[in-house]
């Protein structure tokens, strides 16, 4: 097990937890507030094995920069495994990150256990 | 003339002596109010500083202990001080709300090692609705509705109400959705906030049918902004109306407010399949309306009813409509529904029509990259 993830999300107490979970499991992460930040990081060269974006950050949510990874905007794989952070209740979030190109997603309040096992499963394949 | 001094119990106080003392107890006043706000503000930075100090370690030790089973809550709470415990108790706030499973059960235990279920059960008895509010916000995080019932607390407000009905749904120790629903809405006047109003929603999927029975006994004496939040929630309901009675819908399309007769206009969009609200003197009297802002909500209205009547009715109304925003808001209705109108039948409203298809076409382009074909 292992790898980097990079986490993008504007809520902190989210960013210390999926974090914390995911270094506690071998990961090495690396966390934005928002979706600029990310862009930019992404822009300078970082290339992570996965990415858990949120839907709804300032400045850039995440399923903007989500079609930015796709589209070739930024220069890191375009297929880089993304996993999309929803809040439950807005389902509709949920297709449009299908749509834009997202391989898995979790409906927040999550199971730490359901996001760990969805991080493994996007890295190993 | 001027004045040379006041008199009162026989003496006499020059003018300037009465100004003096006035500016005094003024300057004595602000400089009060000034070391005050400065003591107040020194004392509150003081407070976050040492919690920011603190709060880190006790994020990391929390989020050890939520993902270690065999952690013990009670000795590690006992080994903190009275701020740490307050942290502790901010930070739990924060992830009850955003973790399940196994992680929550964990929290809502260290919630109960933190005597929070008590304390709340206390603030329960307060004179105060925001303590009230506070401790039934806990008592949902915690998953604890048997505290309410311990305490036979009654709610008092609205607030009060959308928080006991959210505590017992959430739970699910609410006997049926009906029951929940006649806590909210049976002798309420005033509206919910925006957390009672998706409560509302929230229990009313469950069992649409009671919503409609007790709007239908009680929606005569509700207040205008209530009974405008109630019609939006059954205009979110979807179609599964199925064999509730409606009449108070329609009566609802006859109300003083135009605001009212909008909102139900909008929540009969649903229910165009029941043939026992779409007569044809209804359509005729609902298009008739003489605020060009229900007249929108009806275009829009019988564009979600979307068959062949309800879009004829919607297009020779279109032919006459007088007012450009209601023209305008039910072009945008039908062209959310029809790609393409016959010219004969835009007729009396092409221009309209051409910048709503215009429109349509372009929103479309910028959400999902492709065209419309004409």
């Amino acid at each position: 097990m292992g790898g980097e993830v990079l986490v993008v999300d504007d809520d902190e107490p989210i960013r210390m937890l999926v974090s914390h979970r995911l270094r506690s499991a071998g990961y090495e992460v690396r966390v934005c507030e928002d979706g600029r930040e990310a862009a930019t990081l992404l822009e300078g060269g970082y290339e992570p094995n996965l990415a858990i974006l949120d839907v709804m950050m300032p400045r850039l949510n995440g399923t903007r920069l989500l079609r930015m990874v796709r589209n070739g905007e930024l220069p890191v794989d375009a297929d880089l495994p993304v996993i999309m952070l929803t809040s439950r209740g807005r389902e509709e979030d949920v297709v449009e990150g299908f749509e834009s190109g997202a391989n898995d997603y979790v409906t927040k309040p999550f199971r730490a256990a359901e996001l760990l096992a969805r991080v493994q499963k996007c890295v190993a394949t | 003339m001027l004045l040379q001094g006041v008199s009162a119990l026989g003496y006499t106080v020059p003018l300037a002596v009465v100004l003096a003392v006035l500016a005094l107890l003024v300057g004595i006043g602000l400089a009060v109010m000034f070391w005050l706000t400065l003591a107040v503000s020194v004392s509150r930075s003081v407070r976050d500083t040492r919690r920011e100090r603190v709060q880190s370690d006790l994020r990391d030790q929390l989020l050890d202990r939520m993902f270690d089973p065999d952690a013990e809550w009670d000795e590690w709470v006992e080994g903190l001080s009275r701020r740490e415990r307050s942290v502790v108790e901010s930070l739990l706030d924060e992830y009850l709300r955003e973790v399940d499973g196994r992680q929550a059960e964990r929290l809502r235990d260290l919630g109960t090692a933190l005597e929070i279920p008590e304390r709340a059960a206390r603030r329960l008895g307060s004179r105060n609705e925001f303590d009230r509010l506070t401790a039934l916000t806990w008592l949902t995080l915690l998953q604890a509705p048997e505290t309410v019932q311990e305490t036979d607390f009654t709610p008092q407000t609205s607030r009060e109400r959308a928080s006991v009905a959210r505590l017992q749904y959430e739970n699910g120790t609410l006997d049926d959705p009906r029951e929940g629903l006649s806590l909210l809405l049976e002798n309420a006047e005033t509206e919910f906030t925006v957390f009672g109003q998706d409560t509302l929603y929230r229990i009313a999927t469950d069992d649409p049918g009671a919503l409609f029975d007790i709007a239908a006994a009680n929606f005569r004496e509700w207040s205008r902004p209530l009974l405008i939040q109630v019609l939006l929630v059954c205009r979110h309901l979807g179609t599964s109306v199925t064999t509730e009675e409606l009449s108070w819908l329609t009566v609802t399309l006859e109300h003083d407010s135009e605001a009212v007769r909008a909102a139900a206009a909008e929540a009969l969009g649903n229910v165009g399949w029941r043939s026992d609200i779409r007569d044809e003197g209804f359509l005729t009297r609902v298009v008739a309306d003489p605020s060009p802002q229900v007249r929108g909500a009806v275009y829009e209205m019988l564009a979600d009813w979307g068959d062949e009547t309800a879009i004829a009715a919607l297009t020779d109304s279109l032919a006459f409509e007088t007012d450009t925003r209601a023209r305008l808001t039910g072009a945008n209705a039908l062209v959310r529904h029809r790609s393409t109108l016959d010219s004969a039948v835009a007729r009396g409203f092409a221009d309209t029509w051409a910048w709503s298809s215009e429109h349509a076409k372009y929103d479309r382009l910028a959400r999902t990259g492709s065209r419309v074909s004409d």
